[in-house]
Formats: C-alpha cells, sequence, structure tokens
C-alpha cells in the first residue's frame, strides 16, 4: 500500500522569512519613525483620557495616555485598509494641536513592543506574513480526526446546511452508515496520514477523535462508533467528543464520561415550545424532551455538556425564557456545563438572510437582553470566548495564542465520511467532487493534491487582506465556508465585523480586570461556525 | 490652651492637612502624568527578540496551538 501525493504540511512558499529575505541595500530605504501598521487602538468607555493599545504581531497589550494615543496615530502612515467584507469602526480624527511628543522613555517602550517601528510597510508586512506562515506550519504538524458514521440524521431542521441529504431522493443513497470493513481500511491509513505530517510510527501518542454527522449517535450507530473507539484505543490513547442532537444519546451512556467520549455539543433552539417547532422529527414532532433527559444523563455521568443556541431574529426573544428553563433544570450547577450561542446562517433557500444576525449583531443583541434579563448571563454570548482569552491576558500577564489561520481545515483535520472518502471541513462533505481524497477498497489513500492545497494553504499569509489586517493573527482570517458563501472562493477572508468585536471585548475584558470581577473559566469550542 | 488658640491650632493643623493632601493630590497627578504607558502584559517583551521567540515555539510543538477552533481543547 502506498500514499500518493506528498506532502500535506504547508510549505513555506508564501513569503520567506524575516531575516531570510533578500538582502536590501539599506541605503536605499529612508527610515523614518512611524506608527507600526498593526497597532490596535482600543478605546476604553467613559475614559477618554486613556486607551489601550494591542500589537498585531508581538502580543503587546499596553495602556497608554491620550497624548501617547494621539502621538502614535499622528504617525500612522495611512489608514487600515477596507475589509472585503463589513467595515472598520472609524476612528476619530485627529485634532490641530493636539500632537505632543512622549518622553524619550515612553518612545523607548513603544519602540520595544513594536508600536513604533522604522521598517518600511512592505518589510513590516513580509515580518507578519513569516510569523503566520511559522503558526500555520506550527498548527498543520499533527492530524486530528472526525468520523461521520452516517449523512443520516432523524430530525429534519429547517436550516440544516445538509437538508438536501434527508430530503432529495437524489441524494438518498448518502445515507448509509460506516462499516466495519471501512473502519479498519481507515485505521490503516491513519499511521500513513501521519507519516504525511513527518511523524513516525510511535510519535502520536494521543489522538483527538471527534464524531459529526448527519447524526453520529444515532441509535443504529452505536456499534460502528464502539468499533471506532476500539480501534483508536488500540493505537494510542484518544481524546473522543462529538456533535450530537442527543436524542438517542441514552444508547451511548456507557460510552459517555471521562476517558471515554468525554464532551459533547448539544444544539438546543429556544424554549420547549420553540424548540419543537424547529427540531423536528420527519413525522413533526418535538425532540425537546428527550434531549433535555439525554443532557442530564451526560451530565451526571461527568461528560462536558456544551449547549449551543443556534439564534435569528425569530428565535433570540426566546432566551430569557430558555435560561430560566435551563435553571429549572439545574444544569447550570454542572461544572461540566456551559450553554453558549451562535448566528444561524443563510446556508439553504429555507433561511431569510433578513431573519438572520452576524456574530456582531447577536452579541449585541444578547448584551441589550442581559441587561434586562439578568439570568440570561448563564449563556455565553458568541464573542465571550474572545473576551476570556483578553482576560486571561491581563490576569496571568501573558502573551495572547496568535493563530496563522482560522481552524482545522485550513491546517491539519482530516474528516472520514461513509464511503471513505475524506474532507478537510465538515460543512463540505458529501459531495466528491470537493474531498481532499479517499480511502481505497483495497487500503490505499490518496489524496487530491489540488484540493488539499485549496484548503490546507488557505492562511494569514496566503491572503493579500489579511496580510495588512491589525487584528490578522488573533481572527485567523475567519471561516473558509462563509468566505466562499460571500465571495464564491475558499481562498477570501471572512471578516465578519472581527475588528469591532475584537475591540469590545478586549475594553470589556480590561474594565472587568480593573473592577475585579470574577473570571469565567470556559473551555473552547467545537465550532464557531 | 485658650479656647480661641485651641481653634487656631486646629484650624492650622487643618490647612496643614489641607495642603498635604493637595500636595499628595498632586504628585499623584505627576505620577499619573507620568505614566504615560503602562505595559499589561510580558514586560520583557522586545520586537528585536521576536525572531527568537517565534524558533523556539516552533521547535517545542504546543498540542494547544493546533487546535484552535475546530477541535476541542482537553
Amino acid at each position: 500500500m502506498a500514499v500518493k501525493l506528498l506532502p500535506v504540511i504547508p510549505a513555506e512558499i508564501v513569503v520567506p522569512r524575516v531575516g531570510r529575505t533578500e538582502p536590501v541595500p539599506t541605503e536605499s530605504i529612508e527610515r523614518r519613525l512611524r506608527a507600526s501598521s498593526y497597532t490596535i487602538y482600543v478605546d476604553l468607555p467613559n475614559n477618554s483620557h486613556e486607551m489601550l493599545l494591542v500589537h498585531g504581531y508581538t502580543g503587546a497589550f499596553d495602556r497608554v495616555s491620550g497624548t501617547v494615543a494621539t502621538y502614535l496615530r499622528s504617525l500612522e502612515l495611512r489608514r487600515p485598509i477596507r475589509p472585503l467584507y463589513g467595515q472598520w469602526t472609524p476612528e476619530p480624527e485627529i485634532a490641530p494641536g493636539t500632537v505632543a511628543e512622549p518622553s524619550a522613555a515612553t518612545i523607548g517602550v513603544l519602540k520595544r513592543r513594536g508600536y513604533l517601528t522604522e521598517m518600511t510597510p512592505q518589510e513590516e508586512e513580509d515580518r507578519l506574513a513569516g510569523i503566520a506562515t511559522t503558526l500555520h506550519r506550527q498548527a498543520s504538524l499533527r492530524p486530528n480526526y472526525i468520523f461521520m458514521p452516517t449523512y443520516d440524521c432523524n430530525l429534519r431542521c429547517f436550516y440544516c446546511f445538509q437538508d438536501h441529504m434527508r430530503t432529495d431522493p437524489a441524494f438518498k443513497h448518502l445515507l448509509r452508515t460506516m462499516s466495519v470493513g471501512l473502519i479498519d481500511r481507515i485505521f490503516e491509513g491513519i499511521p500513513k496520514l501521519e507519516g504525511l505530517h513527518g511523524l513516525a510510527p510511535g510519535d502520536v501518542n494521543r489522538r483527538s477523535i471527534g464524531f459529526f454527522g448527519g447524526e453520529p449517535l444515532l441509535r443504529q450507530n452505536r456499534p460502528a462508533v464502539e468499533y471506532i473507539m476500539r480501534k483508536a484505543e488500540a493505537i494510542g490513547e484518544a481524546n473522543f467528543w462529538a456533535v450530537s442532537n442527543a436524542t438517542d444519546l441514552d444508547a451511548y451512556s456507557d460510552l459517555l464520561g471521562p476517558g471515554k467520549i468525554a464532551r459533547v455539543q448539544i444544539t438546543l433552539d429556544g424554549t420547549p415550545e420553540e424548540h419543537d417547532k424547529r427540531r423536528i422529527y420527519a413525522d413533526g414532532s418535538g425532540s425537546y424532551q428527550r434531549i433535555a433527559r439525554n443532557i442530564t444523563m451526560a451530565l451526571e455521568l461527568g461528560a462536558s455538556v456544551d449547549i449551543r443556541l443556534n439564534i435569528d431574529r425569530n428565535n433570540i426573544d426566546t432566551l430569557p425564557a430558555l435560561a430560566q428553563e435551563m435553571i429549572a433544570q439545574g444544569w447550570p450547577k454542572y461544572p461540566n456545563w456551559s450553554a453558549y450561542t451562535a448566528p444561524i446562517h443563510a446556508t439553504n433557500e429555507k433561511t431569510e438572510r433578513k431573519t438572520t444576525y452576524t456574530s456582531w449583531g447577536l452579541d449585541k443583541a444578547l448584551e441589550e437582553r442581559r441587561e434586562l434579563h439578568p439570568e440570561m448571563r448563564v449563556i455565553d454570548r458568541p464573542d465571550d470566548g474572545l473576551k476570556d482569552q483578553a482576560r486571561s491576558i491581563f490576569v496571568n500577564e501573558g502573551l495572547p495564542s496568535h493563530k496563522g489561520q482560522f481552524c482545522g481545515a485550513n491546517s491539519s483535520m482530516y474528516i472520514f465520511d461513509a464511503f471513505g472518502d475524506l474532507y478537510a471541513c465538515w460543512e463540505r462533505t458529501g459531495d466528491q467532487k470537493i474531498r481532499i481524497g479517499n480511502v481505497e477498497p483495497d487500503g490505499e489513500v490518496n489524496l487530491s493534491q489540488f484540493v488539499v492545497n485549496a484548503w490546507r494553504t488557505r492562511n494569514v499569509a496566503s491572503n493579500a487582506i489579511c496580510r495588512q489586517c491589525r487584528y490578522a493573527l488573533h481572527c485567523g482570517g475567519g471561516c473558509a465556508v462563509l468566505a466562499e458563501g460571500r465571495r464564491g472562493t475558499l481562498s477570501a477572508n471572512f471578516c465578519d465585523g472581527y475588528a469591532a468585536r475584537f475591540r469590545a471585548m478586549v475594553a470589556e475584558a480590561y474594565l472587568d480586570h480593573e473592577s475585579g470581577v470574577a473570571m469565567n473559566v470556559r473551555e473552547g469550542r467545537v465550532c464557531d461556525l | 490652651m485658650s479656647a480661641k488658640a485651641a481653634c487656631a491650632t486646629s484650624s492650622h493643623w487643618e490647612v496643614m492637612l489641607v495642603h498635604e493632601q493637595e500636595l499628595e493630590t498632586r504628585e499623584g497627578l505627576d505620577r499619573l502624568e507620568m505614566s504615560e504607558i503602562l505595559s499589561l502584559n510580558a514586560s520583557d517583551l522586545d520586537v528585536e527578540e521576536l525572531e527568537s521567540r517565534l524558533e523556539m515555539a516552533t521547535a517545542v510543538p504546543n498540542a494547544d496551538c493546533w487546535t484552535n477552533v475546530c477541535v476541542i481543547h482537553f
């Protein structure tokens, strides 16, 4: 058996690293001190005398006087370029006569932390791209895996991006369950895939294995899921997790909990009444009560349960009542429970765009409702994770976790479906034309270099907009699938109001830090799409 | 000490106290003005050392860094 088409770790083909570029005669460049192109200015609410500075690639966070901020802004060479999607929040104009030079010591600190530079804009862009490329390579070192035991699902949610698979007979052939023979072949292929990432047998002693569908934890899928877990445990340790509608979770009770399927993301769509209008069985009946029972069961077994709430303008006002329902169920008392919101995206013709929110719009709408309904604080906003990251930086005085790409689809995630096809992103599955490869009946693994490259070379450095964006190493370029939906190409960026969201969350985190508000501890989520 | 003298002394101390408070306030303002920049993280950060920091990060793969969004942190 052989693996075709090497390698899959992205090469440093986009830009050379800083310091390794062709030498440019320094005497030909006029050096002058300017504000770094990657300085982020964060206004503090009700504080006109000070603001925060964040540097986009050094990772510095600083509080400065208005005088210093004005001085720095006066040395900006140009306004930031417009994002392809959305607008930056406008920066205030600098009033004439308001620029005063800070002390030499302050200028020294501004230089040391990256806010002032003598690099040309191109040199600095190359530096950012070099950092992004390094981070992307690092992220691509170790593969992680997701199994889709079936595309079938027992629910018929109107907004599902896979709705056609269950409702259009032309796709009926997709609704098979992964066979034992195919699972064996996939596990023969996994060491070969790891070899493509430069990993020898024995280099990987713990793997991340997820289950996604369709509905992966259907009652009838149990033998396949259990067999996958046993196979994974036979070649090393594994962390198992699942995205499930939880209607049949009771069939997996002995496979749930620490050391087994340790984490499950489960979707609710509002109060029991609202949920039962939206997440329905094929016969139109509701699913809430079964799901609620299974959530409590999973929590009792020690599994972490992340409740995902898909929100649009039609169900947002049911959230206060849903928060009360969650409290009545007793879920918030479990440390292994959390609930978060995500905007519904118009991914099929049954979803009207005008009923949807952007991430920023949903965040603001939830904040307004939290003021009126404090019980809604058991439900996280989409950007609470962003705020937590900023808060962690203020508490620990450490550096942010920068990223060169948005998610695992752009680095090292492999998704196996019930046909042995391999995909990069679970939002783009079930169509052989877009698979990144497949496991052949004889166990051979093929990868399509063209499709692999389309996904795996998408990073901050490969996008001309991201390379010039101050927020790029925090945002990673946004979701490829949403970018394709809006711009027609996976390689486009998807900004989703990130600049405004980032600044608002950093300011909130700082004010909370200053006033000693207790910090939430949240673990990472499955996918924010 | 007469009541008048006591009152004068008290006033004197009150004046002194106010003066000291003013001085403290002014010093506080001076300190505030001197604090043009306050580093909130990584106080030893130096952009000149960025490259070596990245080299080190690359040499020691961090599992958390390759599981940013789509894979759960355990």
